[in-house]
């Protein structure tokens, strides 16, 4: 195997650097905006600001018409959880964030991140105010009663002192750093994959 | 003479680290038995033993256990229940969760609304519920672990890119 030269090492570095920046900067722009706490559609919490039990629904984005059961819930922040449950059991759960404390900066890492613009939200019923939207998807069954979850839910998050939402959130078991860590996958890769450099570093090293 | 006592010493840390690796691999093929129990109905407390899942093939045997500074203990032989997020047979959201592998929660991604969920309980019953919800959550939403009005099992393990989100699996009591 022939060595490396200098000016080599130096262009795989600087490749290797500048990727990093380029993939990194958008989580770190992400981390550092400090997100409200939409509750999930399989528990929801909140007020219910509107029923809708049956007809035609649209979702933001999406130019579909659904026909199913629509709930709209005003979570304690002010912003809203719409859980839309078709007739077919799909399930769009819409995340309906007030930009009011946004800036166009983090609109745009709202925007990388698969968030919508929507300039006025008196259009699908909710206040004149513009939004950030997102759409995510489960599975339901239409003939569930609306509601799981009680109004007095707490799930807040504290951010750290770097701005990234990191931290703990409150439940009624006390204070968690999320839902449980069930999957081993991360280690099993960082095993193979240290193990696979440390035996590259030994054969480098009698050479 | 350092340079091959270096080599050797990354060379046998390497291949520790593979094997650790593969070995994590293996014990997630196992084979899980649940536990021989023998009921008995004349135990105060009702507490869920078993759970089954016969759609995607789950059954598994049941541990209670509770948050400890913030974090939830795992077991690799079945599934944990949270002691105080309710009781059988009660209004409330029972809250149990299990790792992602093939031996135990693995095959949890292929359930649909509408599957059933059984608990066998110490005290010889049966408990059936029918899933109500399906959907892959973030990492930190806790939301799911609410309590509610229904008797109700939210049963949740690993899944996305690096285990970086959670498929949850939400069932509701069968009324009779």
């Amino acid at each position: 195997m022939t060595k490396m030269t200098t000016k080599q090492i130096v262009s795989i570095v600087t490749t290797f650097v500048f990727t990093a920046i380029v993939l990194v900067s958008p989580i770190t722009a992400k981390a550092q905006l400090s997100y409200p706490n939409f509750p999930s559609c399989l528990n929801p919490s909140g007020t219910v600001k509107v029923i809708n039990d049956s007809g035609s629904h649209g979702v933001p984005g999406d130019t579909s018409n659904y026909t199913g059961k629509d709930i709209v819930y005003t979570n304690s922040d002010g912003n809203y959880t719409q859980c839309l449950c078709t007739s077919n059991g799909d399930g769009i759960q819409t995340n309906w964030w007030k930009t009011g404390s946004i800036t166009e900066e983090e609109t745009n890492t709202l925007k990388a991140d698969g968030w919508l613009y929507i300039p006025d939200g008196s259009l699908w019923g909710l206040e004149k105010d513009s939004y950030m939207a997102k759409n995510s998807k489960y599975a339901c069954t239409s003939n569930t009663e609306s509601g799981g979850g009680s109004s007095n839910n707490s799930s807040s998050n504290s951010s750290s002192s770097n701005g990234s939402v990191q931290g703990t959130s409150t439940t009624r078991f006390g204070q968690v750093l999320g839902l449980a860590t069930t999957g081993t996958l991360p280690a099993v890769i960082g095993y193979i994959t240290l193990g696979a450099i440390a035996l590259i570093i030994s054969r480098r090293l009698t050479k | 003479m350092f340079k091959k006592f270096l080599s050797a010493l990354f060379f046998i840390s390497g291949i520790f680290l593979i094997s650790l690796g593969f070995v994590d691999l293996a014990k997630r093929q196992g084979i899980i038995t649940p536990e021989e129990v023998i009921p008995s109905p004349s135990l105060a407390t009702e507490e869920p033993l078993l759970i089954f899942l016969p759609k995607v093939g789950i059954k598994l045997p049941i541990y209670p256990t509770e948050i400890k500074d913030r974090k939830w203990p795992t077991t690799e032989s079945g599934v944990s229940y949270i002691k105080d997020s309710g009781r059988l047979g009660v209004s409330g959201n029972l809250v149990m969760y299990g790792h992602n592998w093939k031996n135990l929660l693995g095959s949890l991604k292929n359930s649909k609304v509408g599957d059933t969920l059984d608990i066998f309980s110490n005290q010889n019953k049966n408990h059936s519920y029918v899933i109500k919800y399906v959907a892959t959550v973030d990492a930190k939403d806790v939301s799911i672990l609410a309590d509610t009005s229904s008797e109700r099992i939210t049963l949740y393990t690993c899944t996305g890119l690096l285990d970086s989100q959670r498929f949850v699996v939400v069932a509701e009591r069968i009324k009779s």
